[in-house]
């Protein structure tokens, strides 16, 4: 898929997972991400796959599918699928819940970028991940009935 | 806590390469942390750290065993586990002040290892690739815990209809 340079800044200036960055910063991203698209029911990542990405959602919402259970809705700007980045095996279902636009890293390309701009996205991953599994455990802590923690 | 610094470093080295979070430093590499590290003796019954409060290092345990303390619902405190060697605890701390999530209190005496956050932005300044590996080793162990905690959550979950 081609964008124009003006277009992706545009694109991503109201995705959180790219706050923080500059744009000569966003540039070197865009030189290692992919973009792609996702209809509607499409499975973005299928469990017991392995693969090395990671995915930002920069348009519409995907849902996390684990032993058929809806474990996650994420929207506009979340981002999933960074144990693939660490090659981990998929345990969960991706499925698109709407038309989806994504842009997806490669464990290999990101390896290649500038070694500060390397610490810089790893950091943002590292406080995504952290966000959500304090949400995680907030809702086992108060949601859950001791026996089942 | 007293502090033994320049210690001890191959019982250190010892300790590291059985972390899952090094789990990709060569020996070279691991060499280069055990010098950024501490290491920290806590008396029976001593808090290393307090629900709420900030902190900014990262705990490995070398000896002993720590109970991990939580406020419930009610507000009393329950011990949500034990953490014996070659456990971690406050590992986003190396990134960030975060609160603490839990009060963790040694049991027994304990000997434990601490990587400070002013430490590890060196190592991230003067050593990018082993502070990438480590990066990449915290993001492996926080997946591993969201996918852990995730499963459980599923599990007490109905069923989607």
């Amino acid at each position: 898929m081609e964008l124009g340079k003006t277009s992706i800044l545009g694109l991503l200036e109201d995705v959180d997972f790219f706050k923080g960055f500059l744009d000569v910063e966003i540039e070197d991203l865009m030189e290692a991400a992919e973009w792609s698209r996702a209809a509607t029911g499409e499975r973005i990542i299928t469990e017991g796959e392995l693969d090395l990405y990671m995915y930002v959602l920069v348009q519409g919402s995907v849902k996390v599918v684990f032993n058929d259970k809806v474990v996650a809705v994420l929207q506009t700007g979340d981002t999933f699928g960074e144990f693939g980045l660490m090659g981990g095996r998929r345990t969960a279902h991706v499925v698109a819940s709407s038309d989806c636009l994504l842009v997806r890293f490669n464990a290999e390309h990101l390896n290649l970028l500038p070694l500060p701009l390397q610490i810089k996205l790893l950091k943002k991953i590292l406080f995504t991940l952290f966000a959500r599994l304090q949400k995680v455990n907030r809702r086992v802590w108060w949601e859950m009935p001791t026996q089942w923690r | 806590m007293p502090q033994q610094k320049g210690k001890f470093s191959a019982d250190i080295l010892d300790l590291l390469i059985n972390i899952p979070l090094f789990d990709s430093l060569v020996a070279d590499e691991l060499a280069v942390v055990v010098k950024s590290m501490n290491v920290v003796d806590a008396p029976k019954g001593e808090t290393v750290f307090k629900e709420g409060e900030r902190g900014d290092f990262v705990c490995f345990v070398a000896d002993g065993i720590l109970e991990v303390w939580k406020r419930s619902e009610t507000g009393e405190p329950v011990v949500l586990s034990t953490l014996s060697k070659g456990r971690s605890m406050g590992e986003m701390s190396i990134l960030d002040n975060f609160p603490r999530s839990a009060t963790v209190r040694a049991r027994t005496k304990a000997t434990l290892v601490t990587l400070s956050r002013a430490n590890f932005d060196d190592i991230l300044e003067k050593n990018p690739r082993i502070g990438i590996k480590i990066l990449k080793g915290l993001a492996r162990l926080l997946s591993l815990n969201l996918r852990k905690t995730s499963s459980r959550l599923a599990d007490y979950m109905l069923p989607v209809t």
